[in-house]
């Protein structure tokens, strides 16, 4: 009886306190809350990484058609069998996005906890993690550019039509997004920490 | 070089510690020092003010400029 009145209660702090974190948009709660989405989202690409390189490294001709999602919707089979080398570049492209992923999210996470809400630019290690994941976003996008040439062009040897692969704008913005933000907020570290040493 | 703040040498010729400026002026001696050490990017006019007071000197005996 006792352990159920415990569940109930500890069902009760939980929704608690995910209203007060986004919708009573309580800052404490709501950076906890998102401490924690971004450990389960980091988990996550951990797992999807893990999958990934399980699933490249028993590959095989018949297991070949479930990869028709991962890359791009290319049927990559005649290259698996034809160019061994091009193959080897498109799944090194989305083995090294994931671990992009994996690690942009695993710093992010990291900003996140180095964060005081009530002082947020009161520590320097905010600001490390910050620029680190400013950095990753601009390689992310780097990347997926380089992939996206790539497709383009074994895609092309692949089959007649025309190649429509681009790179994705969306990651270019958020590439943007993320450094005018990492600048914006190194410097109010810097302001913050010029303004406590006004004696 | 740029600006140098001497209150090291100001204390020592008017034999005063840190202890007893830090109370004399109402500034942390972790603040003093700050300034005492150089790391200090500003110095308000009223802490100068009150330095000066405390230690019986001019701002210039303070701070020296070096090219």
């Amino acid at each position: 009886m006792s352990n159920q009145n415990n569940t109930q209660n500890i069902k009760k702090g939980y929704v608690a306190n995910m209203h007060n974190a986004f919708f009573q948009l309580k800052p404490h709660q709501t950076m906890a809350s998102l401490i924690n989405f971004s450990r389960i989202f980091f988990a996550f690409s951990i797992l999807f990484l893990g999958a990934y390189l399980f699933k490249l490294f028993n590959i095989h001709s018949d297991a070949i058609k479930h990869f028709n999602l991962v890359f791009a919707k290319i049927n990559i089979l005649p290259l698996y069998s034809n160019n061994l080398i091009g193959f080897i570049f498109i799944a090194a492209y989305e083995a090294i996005k994931i671990t992009l992923v994996a690690i942009t999210l695993f710093y992010f996470t990291k900003f996140l906890k180095s964060l005081d809400i009530s002082d947020p630019f009161k520590n320097f290690e905010s600001k490390k993690y910050i620029q680190r994941v400013a950095l990753l976003s601009m390689i992310f996008f780097a990347i997926d550019a380089l992939s996206a040439i790539h497709l383009n062009y074994y895609e092309s040897l692949l089959s007649e039509g025309t190649p429509i692969h681009i790179f994705h704008f969306e990651y270019l913005f958020l590439a943007y997004f993320i450094n005018v933000f990492a600048v914006i907020f190194n410097r109010g570290v810097d302001l913050k920490n010029e303004i406590d040493l006004v004696i | 070089m740029g600006l140098i703040v001497n209150l090291d040498v100001m204390m020592a010729k008017r034999k005063m510690s840190l202890n007893e400026l830090s109370a004399k002026v109402d500034i942390t001696i972790a603040n003093l020092s700050v300034l005492k050490t150089g790391k200090a990017k500003a110095i308000r006019f009223s802490t100068l003010e009150a330095i000066c007071d405390a230690l019986d000197c001019q701002p210039g005996d303070l701070l020296e400029y070096r090219k």
